[in-house]
């Protein structure tokens, strides 16, 4: 009985995550759904607080990253590298997209994918349209490398340090298994990105960078420090990684210090701030473990994951079916509850213990790059266009879908084959 | 004669160069419409979400409010030098809002004899239904008065 409720409570939170009705944040519905969860007895307030209170590190991450990239782009950070890439441009529109293409695969690598698709987004935007160039390739092209460059270090993606805490796999070893699929990765989608719009970026501009950089940041000092406070959180980052070091307690140090930084150079803003840190992602994240947690209780987690490794036989079909299994349910609906559902089978006992490496590092895999299919997972995407066009708004996001089509599924062959690789 | 050219930016100097080679211009006014359009913020929303949500901090609206103002401004100024050899007199209109409607409104408002756009972007097909972009797919259907559609090379 209780196994068919916390199903059925699953099952029907996912949907209404991802339907949104009546425009309800995704983080209310998943509360929603958790509540519903201890109402029931489905999961018990003593396992709700044990399975929010485990992942302490992941919590301490997205804050981190929050107040990090709050800093970053308060010191005008972010617009200082796009005029960079701008300038090296040399006033070609295609020179332009590959820059944009490196700048988001940088960014994504050491602040992570959310970073990139919040905070550059807005800020390549606003440079394309100031150069006149045509905004929709440039935008994309950071969408797209926040996902294909997300699997590049353990930090580029809160869900490697998610799944990082469950495989204890030191940076050698992670970078053995997945350095070869991320760079791959990325290479295919900018071969994508630069043949799809060749043409369409065949433009030149005229860009002055000592006029751009005068208005980027007013406080010099401040945005010195703040780079020399990145740089140093980088090489943090590494060094935990390879250590095995607590992930989140880096990244609040660090983004806590920056915030220091940024108080005693008198340049908080509590407006800007309370953009880029959101406490509505905490309570999205918190209700979405108490929900995994009462399907796993329920046996449903190992028995799903179980059913799906049943025919993998070795480490390259546990890879196989660990990707394109988190790659589906990323796009269907969001790739956090997905990986955490695989994760949860995985440790309840559904993937034989030699097979629990590949298979894991697989749906990490899909986790990471199965999101390029759809945006925001399929059906969110697709009720979005609907809305839009309601409004008569021309949408160019089928482009972004076409696209999608061509490099989600080029880029999940070519990890898949590698990280099979790395396992023999 | 009061012909509106729809400006896209783009290909301010195919369209005032076409523009000149097809009509006659020594007695006309020309009216200089450029259009910001929702589609691009639609699209930079959708590349932004994420559950939790996180709205443009103030300054960074502030700074795209004033990169599509700079961009259009630029933009009609490009076109208003292109279009000063062919015509004396110019005047120029920033409009928000889908570029079909607004065209439509701004045409029937002032009165104006003509209405010249790009008839699609690269990606529309060259002949069949979809051969117009929105924009003048709606102008096609709504204009108050002639329309001249230009295609550019293809």
């Amino acid at each position: 009985m209780h196994s068919a409720l916390a199903a059925v409570i699953f099952a029907a939170t996912l949907i209404t995550i991802v339907a949104r009705p009546r425009r309800v944040g995704e983080a209310w519905s998943a509360l929603a759904g958790a509540l519903l969860m201890l109402l029931t007895g489905a999961v018990s307030i003593g396992s709700a607080l044990a399975a929010i209170g485990a992942e302490w590190n992941l919590f301490l991450f997205f804050l981190g990253l929050m107040l990090t990239a709050a800093v970053a782009d308060m010191a005008g950070f972010f617009d200082w590298a796009a005029a960079l890439a701008a300038a090296a441009a040399g006033g070609s529109g295609r020179r332009l997209l590959f820059n944009v293409f490196v700048l988001g695969a940088v960014i994504t690598t050491f602040l992570s994918n959310d970073a990139t698709a919040i905070i550059l987004t807005p800020v390549v935007y606003a440079m394309a349209t100031r150069l006149r160039l045509r905004v929709m390739p440039y935008l994309f092209a950071v969408s797209f490398v926040a996902n294909a460059a997300s699997m590049t270090l353990p930090i580029s993606n809160p869900i490697n340090v998610l799944t990082g805490d469950r495989l204890r796999a030191p940076l050698g070893v992670y970078e053995g298994h997945l350095f070869a699929a991320s760079i791959a990765s990325i290479a295919i989608c900018l071969g994508v990105f630069m043949a799809v719009f060749w043409r369409a970026t065949n433009r030149r501009f005229e860009f002055d960078l000592q006029s751009t950089l005068a208005t980027v940041s007013i406080d010099r000092v401040f945005f010195r420090l703040v780079l020399a406070g990145l740089v140093l959180l980088a090489v943090a980052y590494v060094i935990g990684s390879a250590l095995l070091l607590p992930l989140g307690v880096i990244a609040v140090g660090g983004g806590g210090g920056l915030l220091a930084i940024a108080a005693l150079r008198r340049r908080v803003s509590r407006e800007d701030l309370s953009a880029h840190v959101s406490p509505t992602l905490f309570i999205y994240i918190a209700a979405l473990f108490v929900l995994v947690r009462g399907v796993e209780d329920a046996g449903i987690t190992a028995a799903l994951v179980a059913g799906a490794v049943a025919q993998a036989s070795d480490s390259a079909s546990a890879v196989a079916t660990g990707l394109l299994g988190s790659a589906v349910t990323s796009n269907l609906v969001n790739n956090l509850p997905s990986i955490l559902v695989f994760i949860s089978g995985a440790q309840a006992g559904g993937v034989p213990p030699g097979l629990r490496a590949p298979f894991l590092f697989g749906a990490l895999a899909g986790a990471d790059l199965g999101p390029n299919l759809t945006p925001v997972g399929a059906l969110s995407t697709m009720l979005w266009l609907v809305i839009v066009r309601r409004r008569g708004v021309e949408v160019s996001a089928w482009d972004f879908l076409r696209i999608g089509a061509l490099v989600a599924p080029l880029t999940l062959l070519a990890a898949g084959a590698l990280i099979a690789l790395s396992f023999r | 004669m009061r012909i509106l050219v729809l400006v896209d930016g783009l290909h301010t100097n195919e369209l005032i160069d076409s523009l000149g080679r097809l009509l006659r211009l020594d007695e006309a006014e020309l009216l200089l419409v450029y259009v910001q359009g929702p589609g691009p913020r639609a699209g930079l929303d959708l590349v932004r979400h994420r559950p939790g949500g996180h709205p443009l901090p103030p300054h960074r609206e502030r700074e795209l409010a004033t990169a599509e103002l700079a961009g259009s401004a630029s933009a009609l100024a490009e076109a208003e030098l292109r279009a000063a050899a062919l015509v004396t007199t110019i005047k120029s209109m920033q409009l928000e809002g889908e570029a079909g409607r607004a065209v439509c409104d701004v045409a029937a408002r002032e009165r104006v004899d003509v209405i010249v756009m790009r008839a699609g972007g690269r990606d529309q097909p060259p002949v069949g239904p979809r051969s117009l972009g929105p924009a003048a797919r709606f102008v096609a259907d709504h204009g108050p008065c002639p329309i001249l559609l230009l295609r550019g090379d293809r």
